[in-house]
C-alpha cells in the first residue's frame, strides 16, 4: 500500500511511478468527482448547460458593440467567430484556475476526514471546466461551420491545442490550489492577476494589434509570445479556426512552459500536500 | 513465541507537533510584517502525540480512551492517513477506512445514490465493487424511499445511517471509528453495534476512539488511556476504564483523603480496605450494565477486634448526585457479626432498572444505632454506568412499557372521573422492604425525624423540642418482637376544658381514642398486639379539634395545630 511504503525511502523515480499509481488506484474517484463538480455547478438552474455558453455569448455582444459599432473599428472580418475562437478557451483557464484554487480550501472537511491523494480535488476542478469548454467549443465551432468558419484542415490541430493547454493549466492549477491553502492571499492575487492577464493576452484583439517595436532590446511581439503562453494558445486556436494556419513556431515555447508547470506544480503540490489537513 | 503475523498497526515512538500560528502570519501582509520584524511571526507549538508507541494485532480491537486533548483523534488521523507523523513510524497494513466523520464525503447537492458512488470511491473502490454492494447498503440505511432525494434534504440520522451503511459495507481491513455510535436513533445504533461485532467476527482489526466507556468495553479486546499525549495505561479494559474513570474523577481509592474516616480521626475499629463491582458473587468484575442486569458489590472489611454490631449501607448516587437508591444490612439481614480479620460482604443490586448515565457507590459501615458516627465512610467507591440498550427508554429509570392499539368503535368516549387523587403518604405502606426499618423510639425534632409521615409541622423548641401534629399524622416506629406498649408524649396548645378527641390507629386500625385537654406534656399508653418478629408500625394519629392560634389572638400564626408531640416510643 502506498501510503505506508511512503514512510521508507525510495528513490526518485520509485516515488514518482507509486504516486502515478496511487492516482490510476482512484481514476474512479476522479471521475465521480469530476460528475460531481458538472452536476452540482447544473443542479437547481434552468438553464443549466446553456450558463457555460451564454457567458460567451454576452462577452462576445459586449465586445462587438464596443469595437465595432463605438470604436468604428471594422478590419476584423467575421469579428464574432475572431473574438470566440480565443475567449472561449480563454474563459476555461480563467474558470479552471479559479475553481481549482478554491477545490482544497473549499473541501476541508474531506481533506480532514479522508484519505485520498489530494491532487484529485485541483484536478476534478480543471477537468469539469475542460468538459465544460470542450462542449461549448464544439457548439461554438457548429455555429462556424454555417458562416463557413473553422473548416480547414487545420482544426485537426485544436484536440492538441487543447491538450496542450490543459496541461498548462493543471499545471498552475495545482500550484495555486497549493498556495492558497498557506496563503489566503492567493485568490484575491489570483483575481487580479486574470484580469490583468485577459488584458494582455490576444483576446479580442488581434496579435497585430500588438506594436512591432523594440522594448529593452527586443521585440515587443517576441516578448509576448514567449512569455505569455497563452498569447500562443489562443493565437493557434485562431488561427487554425479563422485561418486554417497550423500552430505558430512559438508553440515548442509553450509546450515547454506546459511541461514545466505541470512537472512543478505536481511535485510541489505533493510536496506538500501531507499538511494540508493541518493547515485548513 | 513470537507473534508469526505481524500486528496490522504500528506505531513507534510516535510524535506529533502541531504549530498554532496567529492568523495574521497566514496573509502576505503578516509576514511582510514579520520579515520587517516589526511584529515577530509567533506561533506556539503543541505536541499532540509525545512519544506513543503501540501495536495492534490482526483481528483486535483496540479501544482508545482519554479527556479531551489528550491525542486520541490525533492517533486516528495518523491511521487514517490525513497527517503525517512528526517523528516516528506509523504502520497500517491493509486497507484502512476511517469512520472519522460519519457523511465527511458526502456533498449535500448529490442524491444519496449518486453520493454511495462517491462515498466509494474515496476509499479507492471501483464503481463494479460498489454496484456490488450497493443494494446491501440502501437496505441496510432504510433509505430505499429517499435513495434518489438529494441528501441535502435527509434528516440528520438519515445522513448518518448513509454514511455508516457505507462504512461497514466497504469492509476494509482496517476500521478507525471516532465516537460516531453515539448518535442516532436507538434501532439504528442497536443496528450498528451487531453490524460491528460482525465486522469485529470476520476478523478486521478496529480501532475505537470514545468517551463512551460502554461502548469501549463492550468491544474492545485491550484499551489504551492517553493523557496529554502520552499512554498511561494500556490493557485489559476493566482495569484500565475503573482507574480511568476514577482519576477523571478525582482519584477515589481507600488510601487517598476522599476516604472518610470517622470525624474524630480516632482510630477506626473496622474499615472497608477494598471494593468491586462483579457479575455475580464469584464472577468477574464489571463496571458496566446494561438495565435489568444485577450486579454485585463486594467490600472486604478489616476489623481490628471482634464485632458484632455491624451495619454496612451502600448508596447509589446518580452522576449528578441525586440518591438513586440506598440499603443497608440493618434493614434486611440485621448486624454483622464481624470477626477480626477480613471479612467479604457482598451485596447483589438489581435487576437495577436504571436509565443510561455513570452511577456511584458509596459505602459506609457503622455501629447499629450510630449511624452518624461511622467506623468507616467512604463516598464514590466505585463507579458503574448502565448503557442504551434495545428499545432504549429515556428518563431516570426503566419502567417495563407494553403497548397495545385496538381500535376502538363500540367503547364508551373516554373520560377521567371526579374523585379526587389520594395523596400518597411520603414513606410506603410497606416501608421495610425498601428502607432500614424505623427504630423503636423516636424523639421528634432531634433528629429522628425521617420516619415521619405526612401531616407534621417543623420541629420547635419550646422546650422541650416537638412537633405540631395537624389535624392528621402519621409516624413510623418498629414493635420488636412479643407484647409492647406505645407510649405518646403529647399536650394541648392552649388549656381546654373539653378537650381535643384523638384517635389512634395503627397500620390502618383503630386501636385508641382518648382525650387531650392539658398545656402539660402527658404521657397515652397503648398497648399493642404481641408480633413475631420486628414490625413496623404505621402511626396514624387524628385529632378531631384542632386549633389556630390566630382564632384565639396570636395574630401571625394561622396554623392548624392539633397535638404537640415530643416523643413516640414501643416498650
Amino acid at each position: 500500500m502506498a501510503r505506508a511504503a511512503a514512510s521508507l525511502e525510495m528513490s526518485w523515480a520509485r516515488r514518482v511511478w507509486g504516486a502515478v499509481r496511487e492516482l490510476a488506484d482512484y481514476t474512479d474517484l476522479l471521475r465521480n468527482l469530476v460528475v460531481r463538480d458538472l452536476k452540482v455547478r447544473y443542479r437547481g438552474s434552468i438553464f443549466g448547460f446553456a450558463w457555460s455558453l451564454l457567458n460567451p455569448l454576452l462577452m462576445m455582444a459586449v465586445f462587438t458593440l464596443v469595437f465595432q459599432v463605438l470604436a468604428q473599428y471594422d478590419e476584423i472580418h467575421l469579428y464574432p467567430f475572431f473574438l470566440m475562437a480565443a475567449l472561449v478557451p480563454w474563459l476555461f483557464t480563467a474558470q479552471a484556475l479559479t475553481s481549482a484554487m478554491r477545490s482544497i480550501t473549499s473541501n476541508a472537511q474531506l481533506i480532514k476526514k479522508v484519505y485520498f491523494p489530494r491532487e484529485l480535488l485541483p484536478m476534478s476542478a480543471v477537468l469539469a471546466s475542460f468538459v465544460n469548454f470542450v462542449l461549448a467549443f464544439l457548439i461554438f465551432w457548429l455555429i462556424g461551420l454555417v458562416f463557413g468558419v473553422g473548416n480547414s484542415p487545420a482544426m485537426f490541430m485544436i484536440p492538441l491545442i487543447m491538450l496542450l493547454q490543459l496541461a498548462l493549466v493543471m499545471g498552475l492549477s495545482l500550484i495555486l490550489a497549493m498556495a492558497n491553502v498557506f496563503f489566503r492571499d492567493t485568490e484575491h492575487l489570483v483575481e487580479v492577476g486574470l484580469l490583468a492577464w485577459f488584458f494582455l493576452t490576444p483576446i479580442f484583439y488581434p496579435l497585430s494589434f500588438v506594436p512591432n517595436v523594440t522594448f529593452l532590446g527586443r521585440d515587443v511581439h517576441r516578448w509576448v509570445l514567449t512569455l505569455n503562453p497563452m498569447a500562443t494558445l489562443t493565437t493557434d486556436y485562431r488561427f487554425a479556426i479563422m485561418e486554417g494556419a497550423f500552430p505558430i513556431r512559438h508553440t515548442i515555447a509553450t509546450i515547454v512552459v506546459a511541461a514545466v508547470a505541470l512537472g512543478f506544480g505536481w511535485w510541489v503540490f505533493r510536496r506538500y500536500a501531507h499538511r494540508f489537513a493541518e493547515e485548513l | 513465541m513470537p507473534d508469526p503475523q505481524p500486528p496490522a498497526i504500528e506505531l513507534r515512538d510516535v510524535r506529533k507537533r502541531f504549530v498554532i500560528r496567529h492568523e495574521a502570519a497566514r496573509t502576505f501582509q503578516g509576514m511582510a510584517l514579520a520579515m520587517l520584524g516589526r511584529r515577530p511571526m509567533e506561533h506556539e507549538e503543541f505536541w499532540a502525540l509525545d512519544g506513543v508507541s503501540l501495536a495492534v494485532a490482526p483481528g483486535e480491537t483496540l479501544g482508545i480512551i482519554g479527556p479531551n486533548g489528550s491525542g486520541k483523534s490525533t492517533i486516528l488521523k495518523l491511521l487514517a492517513g490525513t497527517i503525517q507523523a512528526t517523528d516516528g513510524q506509523v504502520t497500517a497494513r491493509g486497507r484502512v477506512f476511517g469512520l472519522l466523520e460519519l457523511g465527511a464525503g458526502m456533498h449535500p447537492d448529490l442524491t444519496g445514490r449518486e453520493n454511495v458512488f462517491l462515498n466509494g470511491s474515496f476509499l479507492g473502490l471501483n464503481r463494479r465493487t460498489i454496484q456490488a454492494m450497493y443494494d446491501d447498503i440502501v437496505a441496510f440505511a432504510e433509505l430505499e424511499q429517499f435513495i434518489d432525494t438529494p441528501v441535502k434534504h435527509y434528516s440528520s440520522g438519515m445522513f448518518m445511517r448513509l454514511g455508516f451503511a457505507i462504512a461497514i459495507h466497504v469492509d476494509p481491513e482496517i476500521l478507525l471509528i471516532d465516537e460516531v455510535l453515539a448518535v442516532g436513533d436507538a434501532h439504528f445504533a442497536a443496528k450498528c453495534y451487531a453490524a460491528l461485532a460482525r465486522v469485529k467476527r470476520r476478523g478486521r482489526t478496529m480501532v475505537l476512539v470514545s468517551h463512551d466507556p460502554i461502548q469501549v468495553r463492550r468491544f474492545c479486546d485491550r484499551v489504551i488511556w492517553l493523557d496529554r499525549g502520552k499512554v498511561r495505561q494500556a490493557g485489559d479494559p476493566n482495569q484500565v476504564i475503573q482507574d480511568y474513570v476514577q482519576f477523571m474523577q478525582g482519584g477515589a481509592t481507600p488510601d487517598d483523603a476522599t476516604a472518610v474516616q470517622r470525624e474524630d480521626d480516632a482510630p477506626s475499629d473496622l474499615r472497608i480496605r477494598a471494593a468491586v463491582l462483579r457479575e455475580s458473587a464469584t464472577g468477574p468484575e464489571q463496571y458496566t450494565v446494561l438495565p435489568g442486569d444485577t450486579v454485585t458489590v463486594a467490600a472486604e472489611l478489616e476489623a481490628e477486634t471482634h464485632l458484632t454490631d455491624v451495619i454496612v449501607g451502600c448508596a447509589l448516587h446518580r452522576s449528578d448526585g441525586l440518591l438513586v437508591a440506598e440499603s443497608t444490612t440493618e434493614a434486611t439481614i440485621g448486624p454483622l457479626d464481624v470477626p477480626p480479620g477480613r471479612t467479604i460482604v457482598t451485596c447483589r443490586l438489581g435487576p437495577v432498572p436504571l436509565g443510561v448515565g455513570a452511577y456511584n457507590v458509596s459505602l459506609r459501615a457503622w455501629p447499629e444505632h450510630k449511624r452518624h458516627r461511622p467506623y468507616h465512610r467512604w463516598d464514590n467507591a466505585l463507579t458503574f454506568f448502565v448503557g442504551k440498550f434495545a428499545g432504549f427508554q429515556r428518563g431516570a429509570v426503566v419502567v417495563p412499557a407494553q403497548w397495545r392499539a385496538r381500535v376502538s368503535r363500540d367503547h364508551p368516549p373516554l373520560e377521567r372521573s371526579d374523585a379526587p387523587v389520594a395523596q400518597p403518604d411520603m414513606i410506603s405502606e410497606s416501608p421495610r422492604q425498601i428502607w432500614r426499618s424505623p427504630p423503636a423510639e423516636l424523639r421528634l425534632g432531634e433528629g429522628d425525624d425521617d420516619w415521619l409521615g405526612e401531616g407534621w409541622h417543623p420541629a420547635e423548641e419550646w422546650p422541650p423540642r416537638l412537633r405540631w401534629t395537624t389535624d392528621r399524622a402519621v409516624a413510623y416506629v418498629t414493635q420488636s418482637v412479643g407484647q409492647g406498649t406505645l407510649r405518646l408524649s403529647v399536650c394541648r396548645p392552649f388549656h381546654d376544658v373539653d378537650g381535643a378527641s384523638v384517635q389512634l390507629r395503627l397500620n390502618g386500625r383503630h386501636v385508641s381514642t382518648f382525650t387531650v385537654r392539658h398545656m402539660d406534656f402527658e404521657d397515652v399508653i397503648v398497648p399493642l398486639d404481641p408480633v413475631t418478629g420486628p414490625t413496623t408500625l404505621r402511626l396514624e394519629i387524628t385529632v378531631d379539634e384542632p386549633l389556630v392560634p390566630a382564632v384565639v389572638g396570636i395574630e401571625d400564626d394561622t396554623r392548624v395545630l392539633g397535638l404537640a408531640v415530643r416523643s413516640i416510643s414501643v416498650e
